[in-house]
């Protein structure tokens, strides 16, 4: 197997093990390029398992992975940062530095990944605040921003460095449900200008009011929708 | 005041240094004390092994023709030291020893002797890879043989004892600068895993965003290698106070004391604080850093 220029996302007969536990057990599956895709699952069932394998934070040690072109199961640790800078990461506890204002806190990532002209970052970083809406708020404190706003910025971080899949863990866990619907039509915007969205999420109501494809982690395997139909309501809690 | 702090920025590879810098300093300063005893000591061997001699005493009955071959026969001996071409012997005659000794006692001891009891004497100086217990006995028994002479006297070398002495304190020395410096390395480890910790969201988010390792190192070894240059500084200057002390004591100290020599130690002190920061705090953060956040934490 090798990578798929198509294709952001390739695993093959890929097993996840945590603490000597099996996860996720020989599973297949793939993820084209601009395509949007549910991560479902009950906790403790592999989501987030699956998505630190995906952004090498978690050794692949059975099976094979392609992301954005890097082969995961045999990837270097020098090569994991230029990995990361093709995804990007919205956590709901990957929080905002509450010390600076939004331009610091981007520009810190934007030094923190090699950017060093001065004009170019400020132009990617307005680029990137009116994408998410936030144009104004460029100099606002985190505290001086609501929770969705906050989550927006997160987001603005996250497509800095034009990343080829935007990963999403539980992005509207901690938000009311119509700041969650708002945070979600901008990941489905973003989708539509072309990056690819890989989102775990808990909110049934989310997944059945957006149809995409949605992958399921159950039994410590990984039901594809595209393939097989199967009940969402028994496996998201 | 607690928004003013609150809103302090925190500078990633900040950590608590006071304590590492006195650790450091400390075990510089001892390594230092330890080189400054070194070329004290090589300096004073040296000078007192120029100095080892050995007196000839000849027979009362000698003629100068013996006299002069027993100065040949000590001339041609390898154990006479050289010193700029030139043979380490020097004769002294009878009458000249007896004019140093009334000099120096204030005595004319022919007043009650009636005679001069002194002999004529040679005084060779050995050459230093002769200074050993076994071979002046030999150079003794050696010289003694010659015909002619009648005593051979030397004062045995205080090289033996200096050099054991040394030996002894240099030991002391070097196992207290290695149990400091094995402190210190623990203690930048802590330090370091401490600072980590602490910053563990910033690095967390810096690692989730793909920078590389030498941007999260950058700050802790610059900073650490700022922290081990003032360690040696401080270092230096206490060495420094503590050679004037001495020399004020003891101004003999000051002819044993090489200024290019001592400049050397306070830049090697400088240069070891620096290395033993940068190899500490590179050793413990790569450690951490290759630690997963989950385990760090």
């Amino acid at each position: 197997m090798s990578a798929d220029p198509d294709k952001v996302v390739s695993a093959s007969e890929v097993s996840i093990f945590q603490s000597g536990q099996t996860i996720l057990d020989n599973i297949s599956f793939s993820i084209e390029k601009g395509e949007f895709v549910f991560l479902i699952g009950r906790t403790g069932g592999g989501k987030s398992s699956l998505l630190k394998t995906i952004y090498a934070d978690l050794p692949l040690q059975m099976g094979q992975m392609y992301v954005a072109g890097h082969a995961i199961h045999s990837i270097k640790r020098k090569e994991v940062p230029i990995l990361r800078r093709k995804i990007g990461i919205v956590f709901q506890d990957f929080q905002l530095f509450p010390d600076r204002n939004v331009t610091d806190n981007l520009m810190f990532v934007m030094k923190a990944t090699g950017w060093k002209e001065k004009s170019k970052m400020k132009t990617r970083l307005t680029e990137v605040l009116i994408r998410v809406g936030l144009g104004s708020a460029a100099l606002k404190m985190p505290y001086q921003l609501s929770g969705g706003e906050q989550q927006r910025v997160v987001i603005a971080r996250a497509l800095l460095n034009e990343p080829a899949l935007l990963v999403a863990d539980e992005p509207t866990g901690n938000l009311d449900p119509e700041v969650s619907r708002g945070i979600f039509k901008l990941f489905q915007e973003i989708n539509r200008s072309g990056t690819t969205v890989l989102m775990a999420t808990h909110d049934h109501e989310l997944v059945k009011n957006n149809p995409a494809r949605i992958l399921k982690c159950e039994n410590r395997e990984l039901l594809d929708s595209a393939k097989e139909d199967f009940d969402l309501s028994t496996s998201i809690y | 005041m607690a928004d003013i702090k609150q809103r302090k920025k925190k500078k990633l590879g900040s950590y608590p240094f006071v304590s590492v810098i006195l650790s450091i300093c400390l075990a510089l300063f001892v390594i230092g004390l330890f080189a400054l005893l070194v070329i004290h000591t090589n300096k004073l061997t040296e000078i007192i092994k120029e100095n080892v001699e050995m007196q000839v005493y000849l027979n009362k009955d000698i003629t100068d023709n013996q006299r002069i071959q027993i100065q040949k026969t000590l001339s041609s001996r390898e154990y006479t030291s050289e010193k700029n071409g030139e043979i380490q012997i020097s004769f002294i005659s009878k009458e000249e020893a007896a004019e140093d000794f009334i000099k120096e006692t204030g005595e004319d001891f022919s007043k009650f002797i009636g005679e001069n009891p002194l002999r004529d004497a040679y005084t060779i100086k050995i050459a230093p890879e002769f200074h050993g217990e076994d071979q002046m006995k030999e150079i003794q028994a050696d010289i003694q043989s010659l015909n002619g002479v009648f005593e051979v006297v030397y004062i045995p070398s205080l090289v033996a004892s200096i050099n054991e002495n040394v030996t002894l304190i240099s030991f002391w020395l070097l196992g207290i600068a290695a149990l400091l410096m094995i402190a210190v390395v623990l203690l930048i480890n802590n330090t370091i895993k401490l600072a980590l910790f602490s910053q563990r969201f910033l690095i967390r988010s810096m690692q989730l965003v793909g920078a590389k390792r030498g941007f999260i190192q950058g700050p802790f070894l610059r900073r650490s290698v700022l922290h081990g240059l003032i360690a040696g500084l401080f270092a230096s200057g206490m060495l420094y106070l503590l050679l004037r002390l001495a020399n004020d004591r003891v101004p003999e100290l000051s002819s044993l004391q090489d200024q290019t020599m001592i400049l050397a130690i306070f830049a090697g002190l400088l240069v070891l604080g620096a290395m033993i920061g940068f190899i500490s705090t590179f050793r413990a953060i790569n450690k951490y850093l290759n630690m997963s956040l989950d385990e760090l934490y």
